[in-house]
């Protein structure tokens, strides 16, 4: 097993490399640069030209690229091109509100999920079943942008109940209510999502284990139905959620983006997309490293949690 | 995959690759046969398929359907609906009626093309890598795992901000990136078949790589690449929509789904405008509902476990 | 459901943990103020501006954005401040006066001081000047200051120590002797000085190498300041939060807090409707003319139209697009039909490379191309147009009436029989397909200068010359305009330049806004204003 794992770690390193490189070159080649942000005619050419040498923008591209591996090496992510902070402080102040949105979509999605999913496989074929399940397909089928906006026409703007977007009401006592109610309707419209993927993996997990001969045979030594369900069913049903859940994790942030735009929510998702607007390259590599890495140590973590919870994995 | 499973493939691609065994057609249904009659069972299956060619023909007669010409600018702008216009116009005083049934092209296109790369791709690799192993296995295995440590909408829209939004790039980029889950699954099912008896048997009479791969190999995956491709189609709709829908997309005046409810971020448009933005939202869940119907029915109906 | 009643009160019961846990850890990252004393709110009183920009940082000695440069200006006070009247008005400096309209005497307000108690000197503006025209410090607005003596072109002091520098003396604690190279117009030194040069503190900063201040700490958090308002907080995309300093030499300012609130263009509505916001502020925070009639009717807000300074242009590429077919499409697009439907009247049709409200604006030129489709089909003829050939028109994203304006120009065009493809396209990716002259027609827009130079976009092989415009009478009128002091021979200049330009059309005017100018009814004293709109904000008051 601890063999597996650094063996695994040692693949992770080659793979975060290429990414790295990759990235690279794909921000390089988008036209324009992060200076030239405006069209102002009071902007003169030469003052381009010496933003430029000062970014290091005018080297060689994979001069910038060495630069920036060596950096990366000692730790510094550089400076963001446009606010000239060091992109690794630009960065963990976003990660905060991104990983509380997510948790919490994650949290609620699993909370519709799993319930429905073990109600819908018990009772399979019924009239309930037959809702839940096309519930599901509604929650992957609906875009979460569309829903966003219809639960801020709805929610919002006719029935004012809750804030538009933001984080916390500016001026606010920031208190834990003002934040939750903020965190609601853009984790809600996250967690829908995650709730209809997660709903059929549920039932047919469940379904698959209620089948299973030591079910049959905890049935027949006269075990009461719930016992049954809730003492042996339920824990071998739920491995392979584990698994799913890992996989969550690269669309959430995908989601994230989205959601976050529309919510103005100040994480991850919207740096993304206003270092993009900016072209500010460091911000961007450093976003997409953190991405990759997460990405690989949630596959990594599923892996690992899986042979945990079901020992009849082995790794040569 | 289950043993069973694989031998009902396995006579399935008997029954598809020569179909002049009498005895087969007589006896028993045929493998399509069995695969219509299962569908048919999935009546959410059944009611997406007919949407989705509702939708097509629409997308195909799109100059015969549509009131007016989707750039035509009329008279008033952000016109409610009227008898002149079913849906009202847009905020520039286009047709939204004829703008959503052309929009349809967007996502049918984007949808069916970025899954065709996509499994193109997927399946080739997945082949080689599946069928040589080794040092190919790896190299190939090794790169998926790069493409699939990118959250994909994040890098989808730095390479579309790259390559400039439009339509084709928007494929393309797509079916470029969304390749890995094919991949894996052709090698999962190339690694299990070619265990299989007359697969070995093929190797030992020297018949050439390219026909074993592909006559005696690929029938036996398309099933779940089918069913992976007709969800695949799914993402890519939404995907569109969503990168449309933050201008990164298909650009206006092309009228896209997603990008007609650009609009729907102002807080105006979204409470006194509703006939601007709730209708393509519609037709989006709509689509992509089918389409995900389609898919589980094609799953149950090719997938012998889920005999119902 | 009996059965599962057990594992669903666990899961509430985990519900309500995670819940706090996590909110809980949360709350001290972000939390607005750190102040929760017991005062009454009333007296705490605030104004909030809605802004769509988020400042890059707040180092004055930039302009990487305006919301930069705004923001930058109520903490550091720039030595002049241009109001709407086009007159340029005290702030850190108490006059500047010249005789001969090359040596400006500069006096400072004796009174300036910074936050720290220390008065604000000499020292402190010569300070700011060394590090701007330093080689190694890089900002976007050093070749303002080229026009200095000693300065090499793009405004950098190549000349050794700081001391030995020509352009700029200090004679006493709160006095200054600028020399600009040749004479200038007393508003071009304004313009591009003295409303652009803000003290930074030497006592601070002085030690700190040019080359790392940009990425010093104090231009995301300044410390030591010297305007109305001080530095609290900053969360990017989300706020500026400053407060009052009471002993601003101007006076003390009226309001404790100033809030900057940065949100997308489309959330500016819903926050006037709820009281997040008072006021707009029209440069870094216009409002969408789709929700101008939505503000509009609410009760607790005043309306006016601004003034016409921000206009938006066609450009062409005039090496693919000869001045025939230019014509053509300046008489093929309805611009009248534009402002009415698209504008809903809250703007008019501009002609011109000057706003309509520029001071030297030819009024002559104002009627030139009406809508006249026959004509520009007549005009096609006569050129051989083949009308088989697509136009690559660019139009940039991030100003939605623009993009409109694009999908309208398409159609219109259509009419006349010009196929145009319109590509949307960013800014720095329009910029580049500009310089690569990838294209054969952009629109653009062009904010308000008081000076009239355009030589560096008009004049032939100009860096930001993109229409690739080359004319050599234009190339003689600007730059015998620029040598020109006396203002009534410096607009026959502009006047005759202005002619040509219509006749010869690089670019073809397509509308001046009137961007909404809307505020709290609760505010007395202050709101929005096209240009100089944070002069007084120390006056500023609410109900």
């Amino acid at each position: 097993m601890f063999s597996y794992i650094i063996r695994r770690l040692l693949i992770t390193i080659p793979i975060i490399f290429g990414v790295t490189i990759i990235n690279f070159l794909i921000i390089n080649m988008a036209p324009g640069n992060p200076v030239e942000m405006m069209i102002d005619p009071n902007l003169s050419q030469e003052d381009i030209e010496a933003r430029k040498d000062a970014l290091g923008l005018n080297a060689p591209l994979y001069v910038q690229y060495f630069n920036w591996l060596m950096n990366l090496l000692k730790g510094d992510l550089g400076f963001s091109m446009s606010t000239f902070e060091p992109v690794t402080q630009i960065i963990s102040e976003r990660l905060g509100p991104t990983i509380l949105l997510m948790g919490t979509a994650l949290f609620i999605g699993l909370f519709i999920a799993i319930p429905l999913g073990i109600i819908s496989a018990t009772k399979q074929y019924s009239k309930l079943d037959y809702f839940v399940t096309g519930g599901a397909f509604m929650g992957i089928s609906i875009p979460n942008f569309f829903l966003g906006l219809g639960l801020i026409y709805i929610v919002s703007l006719q029935l004012n109940l809750l804030p538009t977007g933001g984080m916390v009401t500016l001026g606010g006592d920031n208190g834990l209510a003002d934040r939750t109610l903020h965190l609601i309707l853009p984790s809600v419209v996250l967690g829908i999502g995650i709730a209809g993927k997660k709903i059929r993996y549920v039932r047919s997990s469940v379904l698959e284990t209620l089948g299973q001969d030591y079910l049959r045979t905890a049935r027949a030594k006269g075990l009461r139905e719930f016992i049954v369900i809730n003492k042996h069913g339920l824990r071998n049903a739920l491995i392979p959620i584990i698994t799913v859940i890992g996989l969550e994790i690269p669309l959430l942030l995908g989601g994230a983006v989205i959601i976050e735009q529309i919510f103005q929510w100040p994480g991850i998702g919207q740096l993304t997309i206003s270092s993009i607007m900016s072209r500010d390259y460091p911000t961007l590599m450093g976003l997409n490293l953190l991405a990759a890495v997460i990405v690989v140590s949630a596959n990594l973590l599923t892996d690992i949690v899986y042979s945990l919870v079901d020992p009849r994995i082995k790794y040569e | 995959m289950s043993l069973a499973n694989i031998k009902h493939e396995d006579e399935a691609r008997l029954g598809h690759v020569i179909p002049m065994v009498p005895e087969s057609t007589i006896k028993e249904e045929s493998y399509l046969q069995m695969v219509v009659r299962r569908f048919k069972k999935h009546k959410l299956a059944v009611i997406g398929l007919f949407v989705m060619i509702v939708l097509g023909l629409m997308a195909i007669f799109a100059p015969i359907i549509a009131p007016y010409d989707p750039y035509a600018i009329n008279e008033t702008f952000s016109a409610p609906p009227s008898p002149l216009h079913w849906l009202g116009t847009d905020q520039v005083g286009r047709d939204i009626l004829s703008r959503l049934i052309y929009a349809a092209r967007v996502s049918l296109m984007v949808g069916v093309g970025a899954v065709a790369i996509s499994v193109a791709i997927g399946t080739i690799l997945g082949l080689l890598s599946g069928y040589y192993g080794g040092k190919i296995d790896m190299v190939i295995m090794r790169l998926t795992d790069v493409f699939m440590s990118f959250p994909h909408l994040m890098l989808i829209l730095v390479v579309v901000s790259v390559v400039g939004p439009s339509l084709t790039n928007v494929i393309l980029v797509m079916g470029l990136l969304f390749w890995t889950g094919v991949a894996r699954l052709v090698r999962g099912s190339v690694l299990q078949v070619k265990q299989l008896d007359y697969v070995k048997a093929s190797i030992v009479l020297g018949l050439s790589t390219p026909r074993i791969l592909f006559q005696h190999i690929l029938p036996n995956v398309i099933a779940p690449i089918l069913v992976n491709g007709t969800f695949g189609i799914a993402a890519a709709i939404i995907i569109e929509a969503s990168l449309s829908f933050l201008g990164l997309g298909v650009q206006p005046p092309t009228a896209s789904w997603g990008n007609m409810l650009t609009d729907a971020q102002s807080l105006t448009v979204l409470s006194s405008q509703p006939w601007i933005w709730v209708p393509p939202g519609l037709l989006i869940m709509l689509t992509v509902l089918s389409v995900n119907f389609i898919g589980d029915g094609l799953r149950d109906a090719l997938d012998p476990k889920s005999i119902k | 459901m009996k059965v599962f009643a057990g594992s669903k009160w666990r899961w509430l019961v985990f519900c309500l943990v995670f819940m706090l846990v996590i909110t809980g850890c949360n709350s001290n990252e972000t939390s607005t103020d750190g102040k929760k004393d017991g005062e009454a709110p009333k007296a705490d009183k605030s104004i909030s501006i809605g802004i769509t920009r988020s400042p890059a940082s707040f180092n004055p000695l930039d302009r990487a954005d305006w919301s930069q440069f705004y923001i930058s200006s109520v903490m550091f006070n720039p030595l002049m401040e241009m109001d709407e009247d086009f007159k340029f008005i005290p702030r850190l400096a108490d006059s500047i006066e010249t005789t001969d309209n090359q040596t400006f005497t500069a006096k400072l307000n004796p009174n300036a001081k910074w936050t720290d108690g220390k008065p604000v000197t000499a020292d402190d503006v010569l300070f700011s000047l060394e590090v701007l025209t330093h080689p190694k410090f890089s900002s976007l607005l050093t070749s303002q200051f080229q026009i200095l003596e000693g300065l090499a072109k793009g405004g950098k002091f190549e000349g050794g120590s700081f001391a030995d520098f020509p352009g700029a003396k200090k004679v006493d604690e709160h006095t200054i002797i600028f020399k600009t190279q040749t004479p200038v117009d007393p508003n071009v030194f304004n313009e591009k000085i003295a409303a652009n040069l803000k003290a930074l503190p030497k006592h601070v900063l002085g030690n700190v190498s040019p080359d790392t201040l940009q990425q010093n700490p104090f231009m995301q958090k300044p410390t030591v300041t010297n305007g109305a308002f001080k530095f609290v907080e900053f969360q990017n995309n989300q706020y500026v939060a400053l407060e009052a300093n009471k002993d601003y030499f101007k006076g003390s300012p009226k309001v404790n807090k100033l809030f900057f609130k940065i949100m997308p263009v489309a959330n500016l509505v819903a926050q006037f409707q709820n009281g997040d916001i008072d006021m707009n502020f029209p440069d870094i925070g216009s409002l969408s003319l789709q929700d101008y009639e939505t503000v509009k009717k609410m009760n607790h807000i005043k309306t006016e139209d601004g003034a016409p300074v921000n206009y938006k242009l066609v450009g062409f590429n005039t090496k693919s697009l000869d001045e025939k077919v230019r014509q053509a499409i300046a008489y093929g697009i309805n611009r009248e039909g534009m402002v009415k439907d698209l504008l809903k009247g809250s703007g008019e049709v501009s002609t011109g490379p000057y706003a309509p409200v520029h001071p030297y604006y030819n009024e002559d030129i104002k009627d030139a191309y009406p809508y006249d489709p026959e004509k520009a089909k007549e005009l096609l003829k006569e050129a051989g147009w083949d009308s088989s050939k697509t136009v690559n028109y660019i139009v940039p994203i991030g100003n939605q009436e623009l993009e409109k304006a694009g999908d309208l120009i398409a159609a219109n065009l259509k009419e006349v029989g010009i196929n145009v493809q319109v590509q949307k396209s960013d800014i720095p990716g329009m910029i580049q397909k500009l310089k690569k002259g990838e294209f054969d027609m952009y629109s653009i827009t062009f904010s308000f200068v008081l000076d009239p130079d355009v030589s560096f976009v008009y004049q032939s092989g100009a860096s930001n010359n993109f229409t690739y415009w080359s004319n050599a009478e234009v190339d003689d009128l600007l730059a015998k305009g620029l040598r020109e002091t006396d203002q009534k021979a410096r607009k026959e200049l502009y006047d005759k330049f202005q002619k040509l330009h219509v006749e010869e059309l690089p670019e073809i005017g397509l509308y001046a806004d009137y961007r909404l100018r809307a505020v709290n009814k609760r505010v007395t004293v202050g709101g929005p204003k096209d240009i100089g709109m944070l002069i007084n904000v120390h006056e500023w008051d609410v109900k």
